[in-house]
């Protein structure tokens, strides 16, 4: 069976927020969408680690925006889904929704 | 109104082993976030966080040159723990030995790590790796042979002289700067 395509939880996680944010997605908004919808604090430095993962499998594309006073003159960088980042969110989806239909006792939340 | 100050010692740590110089956008979302009123551990958490990952990260990509800078250490370690062991303080020539065996296990070890890896080279040439290995050994012997003769040294100056040893030889492995992949 082929390997690969298949996002891991918080890979999957942050390929989401980036889809939920567009053009406006660097560390602060997307950290800060991570933790919103999921509930739990998350480390920037995760946020990045992930990101630089997804980027060297060419999932995300990112870009330097302009450095700002308030950043300390350091510059944004905006990252985006790739065509293959939104593939492997598809196949990844697809993979959890048909493990989820064989499992009855989980309708309702209830586990 | 001006804007708040970070932790210093946070802010410190972040900027020398959390690759900040290398990773500005990363340092400046932290930043950001802490002006829009996150609270002073919130920074420390964050700056941990930051060290903790990219040590893993680098640890992870250029494991070869830290096994052999543990390799090393325990090397030097096991000679210094002898030489205390047997005489009490160390002999001028017994430490020249040690400052011998350590500078050629060092250049042995650190020259053929790189060579070992195919995905990982080292960007400054090796001989600067080597060198600088070796000037800090001879300035740990310094310190080893002032604090034996000064204040008769005991195990637990050896443990720290062996612990900054090797410390100094991890960041010197884990830093970035000096590896690229290839």
């Amino acid at each position: 069976m082929a390997r690969g395509g298949y996002l891991g939880e918080f890979e999957l996680m942050v390929m989401l927020a980036l889809l939920h944010l567009g053009d406006e997605a660097y560390g602060v908004p997307i950290s800060r969408e991570i933790e919103q919808r999921s509930g739990r604090e998350v480390a920037l430095g995760s946020v990045y680690a992930a990101l630089e993962r997804l980027e060297e499998k060419g999932l995300v594309a990112s870009r330097l925006g302009d450095p700002t006073a308030e950043r300390g003159g350091r510059a944004k960088r905006y990252f985006r889904v790739t065509e293959s980042g939104l593939r492997d969110v598809r196949q990844t989806q697809r993979a959890l929704v048909n493990l989820w239909k064989g499992l009855p006792e989980l309708k309702g939340g209830i586990a | 109104m001006s804007p708040r100050r970070p932790p210093l010692f946070a802010d410190w740590l972040l900027n020398r082993f959390g690759c900040a110089h290398q990773n500005p956008p990363l340092a400046g979302d932290i930043l950001e976030e802490f002006q829009n009123g996150r609270s002073a551990a919130w920074y420390w958490r964050q700056a941990l966080a930051v060290i903790a990952t990219g040590l893993a990260r680098n640890a992870r990509l250029f494991w070869r040159p830290v096994a052999a800078s543990v390799l090393i250490w325990a090397v030097e370690a096991g000679i210094g723990f002898a030489l205390w062991r047997v005489q009490e303080p160390p002999r001028p020539h017994n430490v020249g030995l040690e400052a011998v065996l350590m500078a050629f296990f060092g250049s042995f070890l650190l020259g053929i790590s790189p060579k070992i890896s195919r995905s990982v080279k080292v960007r400054s040439a090796k001989a600067d790796t080597v060198i600088s290995a070796c000037v800090q050994f001879i300035l740990l012997l310094l310190a080893y042979c002032a604090s034996a003769w000064l204040w008769n040294m005991s195990l637990w100056d050896v443990i720290l002289i062996q612990s900054m040893w090797l410390l100094k030889m991890l960041e010197n492995a884990l830093r970035p700067s000096r590896i690229v992949r290839s």
